[in-house]
């Protein structure tokens, strides 16, 4: 779906923000991206639906170079994305005029339209809500409307730039079932995050400092680099830390932690 | 005593035909010096009765002591009268930073209670050195500071008119870990030198497990809990409906003693992580013990 | 989370299901421009009491209560009087009723200034016909399509009415956003109401700063947020929105447009 090949991207300013980055994600990955505040991950995330442009190196999307696109609105139809604030990228003044938002920019059909905001409102969990100021909504719920504007333009795949840095836990749980289920039916998924059950429920983790690619990990491995994590400042989830403490490392629930104790202990 | 909250309740919609019971019948005391926990769903009142606390909203019943202050009087407390008795921090700095530099928003708050201009210098100069900030950082404008800077100057720009009582909503949303650390490092040192009242509210329980002394468990505008924060946690079956899981270390030792480990009593109420760990250590000595024994 | 008091809604749209409210806004626009030049026209007593009695049918099957749109006056009470006054005490006439230097009181000032306010009153009212009944939403997308020719000539047409979209989905947005500030800063001790002139002032820019700082930063999120949904401008947009111009459109603007005709006739008539 994406490949990248030795990337850079510099700020304004001359602060190098990808630095040579070589990616490959295929169709139907969900690939979740790590790294600490000015790492160059949202950057990263904005090159794969053409928001910026590499200064060096190339980008392929769907099996073309980005700069093959005659118009980048097909570029932005073909990879949808979700940002980490609600409220500043819903439009709309009801739920269903912001999923058609897009649609509207593509001038589909309005038939056509009120099919596929049906559609992309039961995908998300948030169908007979078509009349309802997005003011009404809790975060979780913008969230999901905001993935539905995505999906209503049919993307092959979704970013989602720390999408869920401001939702409680049930706002994240929200999104994250929505999540699971898109993936489930062949939707490739790039998703920046510091949750640690979203990290999880992703295929491959690549952990960025620094404007490079550090890491390259499964889930399950990613969390036994306890160091290279700390250097990174990457967090450890509580159940890891506490089978640090406990000299099983790598643990990723209680589950796995006591089946680890347990055997030590006979 | 630092708080005393008495029947208190407040409802939101105004004159509109929608009444919606924001906090109903909460009685609350809090002893000056007390590390309070406040955890609860989204929309089960938090924000609503930190508010009233410090005074930003009014209640529609029912009494609120801060100290010797009345905050439900026919006769509003002025804001400056306020902020020398409770000082609150909210989740985002972007909501209070304003001045051209650090510095000018760090004074902004004793100006405002009238302090002399020598003293808030001192203060100022005393509060930067201990929060980390480099003496050259207060010149900067405080939009150019990372989002962990700026959230200490956010809480420095409260703590500098040293409040009593100090309300916090959730504070360590957004900062990784190592900042974090920081910031509550500082805070629970702060709170030691000061003898302050702190009410932090936040939605991530471990992180309240491993300071707080007293937990408050919020639902539908109603306090369900409220109780050392080891008590607390032995009511698993209350917390869940209130939406507010168990601290990992607590689920951690239960589990343990589900699948047969001997664990201390005092293992049971594991808070930290460190206090988890051994407690299981200690089981799992006892229980090589055993297999020795046999 | 937001810990709004006062539930704040914008517009004075009254949420009923009408005849009126069913109307494409366009003829609802059109027809309140044509009923407003109507009053302008009207120089007697009694024409003016056949168009109150045509404006309040009107209200009846918008199924607004008369009170409701009478009240919207309230707030223009100084300029009524004022207007009235100087209507009363300052027009030159032959009946001449009672004088007090510059001030004269005469039939004919009383006459006008009575005219006067049963316009201002009448336009005041009447225009909730058009704001009751139809929501902000509506009114933008009508006016979008009303001034559309003018398109031709460069007006930035679609960008206006975008922005009005964009206006009101972010106006609650803003008002919570004002209200945390405000907050936050009055418990740092900051008080709009009470210490010198300089304090007072210090407080609303420190209230101003933080409140422009996040609307602009929520105005570049919002500008990548659009151009990610492939927003490009008004060119080759289908709104989902459809404006329909019914029968029904066209009848309501005939009888309107035929009484506005007749309080034309009434102007000349002796």
């Amino acid at each position: 779906m994406f490949k990248l090949a030795e990337v850079c991207y510099e700020y304004p300013g001359g602060r190098l923000a990808l630095d040579k980055v070589s990616l490959q994600v295929a169709h139907g990955e969900w690939l979740a991206v790590l790294g600490a505040n000015g790492s160059g991950k949202s950057t990263l995330a904005r090159h794969l639906n053409g928001l910026l442009r590499a200064k060096s190196g190339q980008v392929w999307v769907g099996g073309r170079l980005v700069e093959e696109y005659s118009n980048t609105q097909e570029l932005h139809r073909l990879v949808g994305i979700v940002f980490q604030n609600p409220d500043n990228q819903i439009v709309g003044n009801s739920v269903e005029e912001d999923v058609a938002f897009g649609l509207e920019n593509l001038g589909v059909p309005r038939a056509e339209m009120r099919r596929r905001i049906g559609q992309a409102l039961e995908l998300v969990g948030l169908a007979g809500r078509e009349k309802v100021d997005p003011a009404a909504l809790s975060g979780g719920q913008k969230q999901r409307l905001a993935i539905a504007g995505a999906l209503a333009m049919q993307p092959a795949a979704l970013l989602l730039d720390e999408a869920t840095s401001m939702l409680d836990p049930v706002g994240c749980a929200e999104v994250l079932q929505v999540l699971q289920g898109l993936h489930a039916q062949g939707l490739t998924i790039v998703m920046i995050t510091h949750n640690m059950s979203e990290v999880l429920a992703a295929d491959r983790a690549l952990v960025m400092a620094g404007g490079r690619l550090r890491l390259e990990a499964s889930p399950q491995e990613l969390f036994t680099h306890t160091e290279d994590l700390a250097r990174w400042h990457i967090e450890l989830p509580a159940v890891t830390q506490l089978g640090n403490l406990l000299g099983a490392p790598g643990c990723l629930s209680l589950e796995q932690l006591l089946d680890c104790l347990d055997k030590e202990a006979v | 005593m630092a708080l005393r909250l008495q029947n208190v309740c407040c409802r939101y919609g105004g004159d509109g035909p929608v009444q919606v019971t924001a906090v109903q019948d909460i009685n609350l005391e809090i002893q000056q010096g007390e590390l309070v926990g406040l955890a609860g769903h989204t929309g089960s009142g938090k924000s609503t009765l930190a508010q009233l606390i410090c005074g930003l909203i009014a209640a529609d019943g029912g009494e609120i002591w801060l100290n010797d202050l009345c905050l439900t009087a026919r006769k509003k407390p002025k804001a400056a009268l306020l902020a020398q008795n409770v000082g609150m921090v909210f989740q985002y700095p972007e909501h209070q930073l304003f001045a051209e530099t650090v510095e000018r928003e760090l004074a902004y708050g004793p100006e405002n209670l009238g302090w002399p201009a020598d003293k808030i210098k001192e203060a100022i100069n005393g509060l930067a050195a201990r929060l980390g900030l480099p003496a050259d950082l207060l010149q900067n404008s405080p939009y150019q500071l990372s989002g962990g800077e700026k959230r200490k100057v956010a809480l420095a720009s409260v703590l500098i008119m040293q409040p009593p009582v100090l309300v916090l909503d959730e504070p360590f949303v957004g900062l990784d870990a190592v900042a974090r650390q920081d910031f509550l490092h500082f805070l629970l040192n702060w709170q030691r030198e000061n003898n302050s009242t702190i009410i932090c509210i936040s939605h991530d329980i471990d992180l309240l497990a491993s300071f707080c002394q007293r937990l408050l468990v919020l639902q539908g505008g109603r306090l369900r809990l409220d109780a050392p924060a080891r008590e607390a946690f032995r009511q698993a079956e209350l917390l869940e409906e209130c939406g507010v899981r168990l601290p990992l270390a607590r689920a951690a030792v239960l589990a343990c003693q589900a699948r047969g480990w001997h664990i201390s009593p005092e293992g049971l109420d594991a808070l930290t992580l460190a206090e988890a760990a051994a407690a299981i250590r200690a089981a799992k000595t006892s229980k090589a013990g055993d297999n020795l024994g046999r | 989370m937001g810990a709004k008091k006062n539930g704040i809604r914008f517009g004075s749209y009254y949420p009923v299901d009408s005849l009126v409210h069913r109307l494409d806004p366009r003829a609802k626009i059109l027809a309140m421009l044509f009923f407003m030049i109507g009053i302008f026209m009207v120089n007697k007593f009694w024409v003016f009491a056949c168009a109150y009695l045509f404006g309040f049918a009107m209200l009846a099957l918008a199924r607004i209560p008369a009170g409701k749109a009478l009240r919207s006056v309230r707030g223009l009470v100084v300029l009524l009087v004022f207007t009235s006054a100087i209507n009363m005490f300052f027009t030159p006439g032959e009946q001449l009723l009672w004088e007090y230097g510059p001030l004269h009181l005469t039939m004919e000032g009383l006459e006008r200034s009575g005219l006067m306010l049963l316009r201002l009153v009448a336009l005041v009212s009447f225009s909730g016909l058009l704001t009751f009944t139809t929501t902000p939403i509506e009114l933008a997308d009508a006016l979008e399509s009303l001034l559309k020719p003018l398109q031709r000539f460069g007006a930035p047409v679609h960008e206006f009415a975008m922005m009005m979209t964009i206006a009101l989905r972010f106006i609650p947005v803003l008002l919570e956003e004002a209200d945390k500030i405000v907050k936050a800063q009055r418990s740092r001790g900051g008080d709009f109401s009470s210490g010198s002139l300089k304090r007072r002032l210090n407080s609303i820019i420190a209230v101003i700063v933080p409140l422009l700082y996040n609307a602009l930063k929520r105005a570049d999120d919002l500008a990548i947020a659009m151009e990610a949904r492939a927003y490009t401008g008004g060119e080759g947009r289908v709104s989902l929105r459809e404006l329909v111009w019914r029968g029904s459109d066209t009848l309501a603007l005939a009888v309107v447009l035929v009484f506005v005709a007749l309080l034309f006739v009434s102007h000349w008539l002796d």
